[in-house]
């Protein structure tokens, strides 16, 4: 323990700015080199092949080479893009009305109640078949699934965001006779926002995580096609290219969603 | 009753929780422009009361008037100030005091322009573009009296607005609060758990009985208006605040001890 702290109560302490004498972010950055000389010590051991591992400069070689391949950028990245940002807004969409219907309805809630409980543990993808079967392959089945698979996640958070409405609140707004959608556009939607914009984050995280995997399970394009093709036709470092540009896009994409949606936060102004 | 008409006129209203019989049969008049406080032994029905003329809850017996209207719902010249600050979070103090313009449809330009004014006027004039968490209790309940200023009611409802304060800004709120109501020449219907603060404020004192709350005894206050720093320490306050305590001391010490159902 340092001298400086000594006396003053956790909770009273302003958040370091510094950890151990280095700024917080110097301590992410030396994580990731960790990792990343872990993965290139790997892959320079005896221990795997070419077939299995390959290293980190090699996979950066391979992305900025991809990114640079007008059919990778088109039929894998674009595509699956699109599909991510269709699942999500729809998942969105629907889990926000989703949210207001059971928030409304005392019946509607208690009827779909255990069904979100369980909600979680329905294994989506082992569906994902069936409704290729049904809707063919191509992006209908990814959109259906990924939204399906990321809509619980706006809906829990959503209704928590509604009943977090105070009762005084509440009191006001039936004062000034604001009902129906007047009272969602003024009241509900403002105060749960916060709450919203935490699934809204969760929900793009699975919409990424659900339209890879099912690419991966069925599909004739996209990221995750791309990634289970490079593997299926051992084409090792091409697959670890596509995987570190997932990875990358993923990262920049959630932090920008994240940054965007904090300015919605009225919490944390 | 003599003097101004009636604008409040509550005869036999009852409310029941289930089996809980929660408030009544109270009868009770409001004239034009004149400040009553209600004060009661904790889970009387005081602010049962409130929310019956409110409009957010039904009676179920007896009937309410408001301006000869029966109350069958929120009336738009009725405002209504609550305990805990109801001010909205996520919307600066100038949006705040305007959002009873906003919810009757009132133009954005004009509400604005109205809500600045107000905000100048409760002594806010720094902080129109802060939000509540910036702000201390009293200066939110400022908000929350800038809001029922905008609308010009005739009726204010005040559901213990002060109680959360420290004893010297609910003072200091008190003198406000009476400076508004003359302004606007409303009823008033002040709820409170401070004997001093009724008094202070008031043209006339209910005592409510514990549950079921019934009127036990009505004080009325003569002291002259506008009330001044020593109101409290005139013979007739002093007599009236003797009275009021021996009415309820009895009712406190029975809710105390009365059954918590």
């Amino acid at each position: 323990m340092s001298a400086r702290g000594r006396g003053i109560p956790r909770y009273l302490r302003p958040m370091p700015k510094r950890v151990l004498g280095l700024p917080k972010i110097v301590w992410t950055i030396v994580v990731l080199i960790v990792l990343l000389g872990i993965v290139e010590g790997v892959a320079h051991s005896p221990a795997v092949t070419r077939f299995e591992l390959v290293p980190i400069e090699t996979m950066v070689r391979q992305a900025i080479s991809l990114l640079g391949n007008g059919s990778f950028l088109k039929d894998a990245l674009l595509h699956s893009s699109l599909m991510i940002l269709v699942s999500f807004a729809l998942a969105s969409v629907v889990g926000i009305l989703i949210a207001l219907v059971m928030h409304a309805f005392g019946v509607v809630r208690r009827a779909l109640n255990p069904f979100l409980s369980v909600y979680y543990s329905v294994p989506t993808f082992a569906l994902y078949p069936i409704v290729v079967v049904i809707f063919g392959t191509g992006a209908v089945p990814i959109v259906i699934t990924a939204s399906a698979f990321a809509v619980i996640s706006v809906t829990v958070k959503g209704l928590e965001g509604f009943d977090s409405v105070p009762v005084v609140i509440d009191k006001l707004g039936r004062s000034l006779e604001l009902t129906g959608m007047k009272r969602v556009r003024t009241i509900l939607l403002p105060a749960a926002l916060p709450d919203v914009a935490a699934g809204l984050k969760l929900a793009f995280g699975y919409s990424i995580i659900a339209v890879l995997a099912t690419e991966f399970i069925l599909a004739t394009q996209g990221l995750g096609w791309y990634i289970s093709n490079e593997y299926d036709e051992f084409q090792i470092a091409g697959m670890y290219g596509a995987i570190l540009i997932v990875a990358a896009l993923a990262l920049l994409a959630n932090a920008g969603l994240g940054a965007v949606l904090r300015r919605f936060d009225w919490r944390r102004w | 009753m003599a003097g101004p008409r009636a604008l409040v006129q509550v005869r036999g209203a009852e409310r029941h929780f289930g089996a809980i019989h929660a408030l009544g049969p109270i009868d009770l008049d409001i004239a034009d422009g004149e400040f009553v406080s209600v004060v009661g032994p904790s889970g009387c029905g005081k602010s049962t009361l409130l929310e019956l003329l409110g409009g957010l809850q039904e009676a179920d017996g007896g009937t309410l008037e408001i301006d000869g209207q029966p109350v069958d719902g929120p009336r738009q010249s009725t405002a209504i100030i609550f305990q805990e600050s109801a001010t909205l979070p996520w919307r600066t103090v100038t949006d705040n005091v305007a959002f009873a313009l906003e919810a009757r449809g009132v133009g954005r330009a004009e509400r604005r322009r109205a809500a600045r004014e107000l905000v100048e006027r409760v002594g806010l004039g720094h902080f129109g573009d802060h939000y509540p968490s910036q702000l201390s209790g009293g200066m939110r309940q400022r908000v929350a009296l800038a809001r029922c200023l905008s609308t010009s009611p005739t009726l204010l409802l005040a559901d213990e607005p002060f109680g959360a304060l420290d004893e010297q800004t609910r003072l200091l709120m008190s003198y406000e609060l009476l400076r508004v109501v003359s302004e606007l020449g409303c009823g008033v219907l002040f709820i409170t758990h401070s004997i001093q603060e009724a008094v202070l404020v008031s043209d006339r004192v209910i005592c409510l009985s514990a549950r079921p709350g019934r009127i036990l005894d009505e004080v009325r206050i003569d002291l002259p208006r506008p009330r001044g720093e020593h109101a409290l320490a005139q013979p007739a306050a002093v007599a009236a605040i003797d009275r009021i305590w021996g009415t309820l001391r009895s009712e406190a010490s029975a809710a105390m001890q009365g059954p918590e159902t």
